[in-house]
């Protein structure tokens, strides 16, 4: 039996009303951040394609679901709760970093096929790639994710609708 | 394994010299920019309202100046606003804050969000 149109109507001004309240805790990501740096470091070191594979999945299934964005997890369930971690929420878009994350781990897939096709240089660079730019955002706190996230958003791209916090 | 340490290595190491150079020529090309002569040490805090991060940044610029009050100079600029200032400082991401000694000089450029304690460190090397 189809849902009335009025429920559906109802779902959509919620969540309207909740994204004036957009939050994004920096700790969450830079912990992220550090383990997809950590992982991808030491899939090279150990030339294990398989590790590069564990990091590709859980970047990609962590943008296609963020309840399921596994260092994200540890840091809420483990580093949060133990005081290893001080949360750092400020007020952000999380639809950029998403999408940061979601690129990342494009990159690490398509690194992860040439490596699997035997193309070892091309694909440990794409993992590299992804530990400079995770390590960008790390260090020096420059999101280039967000910032083309941004920048598709001025284009008017479908999908990125979101703008700027001002 | 071991060569890929060595790698790994290496490229960490030419990733941070080559920060480390860049910022520094930064910082001699501003050096070479006129600056007014002031008594006390002064913070260029480049902003903008679509800067998520910069509102953090002006609560831990806010935290320095209670420390030091009037013994640091903190001038906040829009970089939407004025565009022109940004530019000639050479910012290519927000936050960003530089460091002006009392004789004008630039002396440290932070890019990215930077706590009270680093600006802390680095307001107490000019004083």
């Amino acid at each position: 039996m189809r849902r009335p149109s009025k429920v559906r109507r109802t779902y959509r001004e919620k969540e309207m009303s909740t994204s004036k309240e957009r939050k994004v805790d920096q700790s969450a990501l830079r912990v992220n951040q550090a383990f997809i740096i950590g992982f991808s470091l030491l899939a090279f070191i150990l030339d294990n394609v398989w590790l590069a594979v564990f990091v590709g999945v859980v970047m990609l299934l962590g943008t296609a679901v963020p309840s399921l964005a596994l260092f994200k997890r540890i840091y809420q369930h483990t580093l949060r709760p133990a005081g290893l971690v001080k949360p750092d929420v400020i007020v952000d878009n999380p639809e950029p970093h998403r999408f940061a994350q979601g690129f990342g781990g494009v990159v690490v897939a398509l690194g992860v096929v040439a490596l699997l096709a035997g193309l070892s240089v091309l694909g440990w660079g794409l993992v590299w790639l992804v530990i400079a730019l995770a390590a960008l955002n790390l260090f020096l706190g420059f999101c280039a994710g967000c910032f083309v996230y941004y920048q598709l958003n001025k284009l008017g791209l479908p999908g990125f609708r979101v703008s700027p916090i001002r | 394994m071991i060569e890929r340490i060595l790698i790994t290595t290496l490229l960490i190491l030419i990733g941070t010299g080559a920060y480390a150079v860049f910022k520094r020529r930064h910082v001699q090309v501003l050096r070479k920019l006129e600056t007014a002569v002031s008594q006390t040490p002064t913070i260029l805090y480049f902003a903008s309202k679509s800067c998520a991060a910069c509102p953090s940044q002006a609560r831990y610029l806010d935290q320095l100046v209670s420390q030091w009050q009037d013994r640091v100079e903190v001038q906040k600029i829009d970089a939407e606003v004025e565009p022109e200032t940004a530019v000639k400082y050479g910012v290519f991401t927000l936050p960003t804050t530089i460091l002006i000694d009392q004789q004008g000089d630039v002396r440290e450029i932070n890019y990215g969000l930077t706590h009270t304690q680093k600006l802390t460190q680095q307001v107490a090397r000019l004083a």
